[in-house]
Parts: C-alpha cells; sequence; structure tokens
C-alpha cells in the first residue's frame, strides 16, 4: 500500500489553485496550531500573492510589501490565505522595521510528503 | 429445584455438542499510509528600493530631478540601484528540510549533481554539495543534529555557525554543540566515493 505521487500531486492542484493572498502583521507570539489568524494584522498588506508555483509535491509563493505600504511598523508574523480567507499557515520571525526605502518579501514553501 | 438441575443438564450437554470455542482466529493486519503537508523554510529578503522611480513612493515617486531616493540620486524607471540583503530564514520548530525539489537553498560551490527532476543530491569521488543560508533570525545557535536519507555512509557532514565562512565537521545523527556559536547556518556535504542523498534535515537550537 502505497500513497501514489499522481495523489499527492492532486491534492497538490487543489491546494495550489485556492491559495490567493498574503498577510503581515506585528505579533511575535509564537505561532500555534490552533491560531485562526494572523494576531495583529496589518491591513494594508493583505495582497494578493506576487507570485506562486508548483514542482513535483511542491509549492512556493511569494509575498511582497512594498515601499509604500505599512512604513513605521515592526513586522513580526506572515501567513498565506486561500480564497476564502482561510490562513494556511503562520511563520513568526525576528522583527523587521519597515521603512519606504524598502520593499520586504517573503518566500514560503510547502511539500506533501508520502515518501 | 429439581426443574433447575435439569435445566443446568441441558445446558451443559447443548455446549458439549457445539464443542469448545474456536481457538483459531484470522488477523487482519492493516497498514496505515501517511501523507502529510509539511511546511518548509521561509526566506525573507529586503529589497532596497535605490533610485527606482516608484509610483506613489513619497521619496521615489516624484516627476524630474529629485535627490530624496534613499542613495540621494535622480530616480530612473526600472530597478536601478537596488540592493537585495537576506534578512531572515525561519524553519518550523527550527527544523530546515531539503528535498532536492529546488535551488534555493544551492550554494554556487556545490559540485555534486543536484538534481531537481530526480529529486537526488548525487556525488561522485570528491566531490562537494553547499547550502546557501538555511537559517538566520537574530537567534544565536550552537546545536545541531543533521540526519539524511539515502546513500550517504561514506559522506562527512559539515556546519557552519558563520553563514558559510567556516565549517566544522559532524556526524551524522549525533547532536552536536560548537564552541563558537553563531547566527548563521549552512551545511556541506564531502564525499570520497559514489554517494546519493534523498533528503536532509537539520534540527537546531
Amino acid at each position: 500500500m502505497v500513497l501514489l505521487d499522481v495523489g499527492m500531486n492532486k491534492i497538490r492542484d487543489l491546494v495550489y489553485d485556492d491559495l490567493s493572498k498574503g498577510q503581515s502583521g506585528t505579533s511575535g507570539t509564537a505561532p500555534g496550531i490552533t491560531d485562526t489568524v494572523l494576531l495583529s494584522p496589518i491591513s494594508s498588506t493583505l495582497l494578493a500573492l506576487s507570485s506562486k508555483s508548483k514542482t513535483d509535491k511542491m509549492i512556493t509563493v511569494a509575498h511582497s510589501i512594498s515601499s509604500t505600504t505599512a512604513n513605521g511598523q515592526l513586522l513580526q508574523e506572515f501567513g498565506v490565505t486561500f480564497t476564502d480567507g482561510t490562513f494556511f499557515n503562520r511563520v513568526v520571525h525576528a522583527p523587521i522595521s519597515k521603512n519606504n526605502t524598502i520593499e520586504v518579501d517573503y518566500i514560503t514553501s510547502f511539500f506533501l510528503n508520502n515518501e | 429445584m429439581s426443574n433447575f438441575t435439569n435445566l443446568g443438564s441441558n445446558i451443559q450437554q447443548t455446549r458439549d455438542e457445539f464443542g469448545s470455542e474456536a481457538d483459531e482466529r484470522k488477523i487482519v493486519k492493516i497498514k496505515r499510509e501517511i501523507g502529510t503537508i509539511e511546511e518548509l523554510s521561509t526566506k525573507i529578503t529586503e529589497d532596497m528600493i535605490g533610485n527606482s522611480w516608484i509610483v506613489g513612493s513619497p521619496t521615489n515617486g516624484i516627476v524630474g530631478s529629485n535627490t530624496s531616493t534613499p542613495n540621494g540620486l535622480q530616480q530612473v524607471v526600472g530597478g536601478s540601484g537596488r540592493v537585495i540583503t537576506l534578512l531572515r530564514v525561519v524553519n518550523p520548530n527550527n527544523t530546515f528540510k531539503e528535498y532536492f525539489r529546488d535551488t534555493t537553498f544551492k550554494s554556487a560551490s556545490t559540485d555534486a549533481t543536484w538534481n531537481v527532476t530526480t529529486h537526488l543530491l548525487t556525488f561522485g569521488s570528491g566531490s562537494v554539495a553547499q547550502s546557501e543560508i538555511i537559517a538566520t533570525n537574530s537567534e544565536v545557535y550552537s546545536t545541531v543534529l543533521l540526519s539524511m536519507s539515502g546513500t550517504t555512509s561514506s559522506l562527512t557532514p559539515k556546519i557552519s555557525f558563520n553563514g558559510g565562512n567556516t565549517f566544522e565537521t559532524i556526524s551524522a545523527n549525533v547532536s552536536y554543540s560548537t564552541a563558537t556559536s553563531g547566527t548563521v547556518l549552512a551545511w556541506r556535504l564531502e564525499s570520497s566515493t559514489v554517494q546519493e542523498v534523498t533528503s536532509l534535515q537539520i534540527q537546531y537550537s
């Protein structure tokens, strides 16, 4: 008995097609699997993913915050959402001070593992 | 009373006619198949806008001569003066995983075959594979545990706590603590014979 690669890639496609936006926030609280949203989201950073790609059993998404967005904020959390707004993940990182001289880019990957 | 006695003997007779309980059972073994969705690394970069002309920017959105850009130069349509800097690489549960499906973390120092089609890292005699930065998050790291799958017995794993400037030799599947902790992790594998890696994982703290 095995889970087939083609089946895993079918699931990958279902997830891939529905991934829609990224968002950043300012909470440094450690992520937990019961989180449902970012804990301190910055509304202006809820934007369509700047790119997404798929390879064998893998999805990679990118989210960009432009030089005109979220300036003066201390970025500490990030997440990717499906089209209905449900969050798929939540990442917490050391603070990044956002200002108008920089853009900030996030790249995250997901792997469907049947090995 | 005697009726109850007769009833009891009848039950015993019935049991004897049926015989004893079956002493053989059919056991069905069920193997569970587990598939998981793993969240891998998140890379966060800063892109200094330089003197790129950007609509709506208070410093780079002005038409005409402008010295308010970050580098003090007049803005140019396109990507002029941009500088990209890696700020963070974070991994779930401080565990980096590499499945060789992309080259995001492949260093140019690699001469082993990092094949994203077959998902194999293949070594010949004397070849090496090295990663880019796999973890940095304004934290100090001093302990790692590296594990691999594949044909890896002749590989020499090494770890860098300073982003690939210097490497320390470690043993796979054995927790390693360095005397000189650092904030930026990278890995390196060296081989003296043909070896093949299908996945690699590093836990760190």
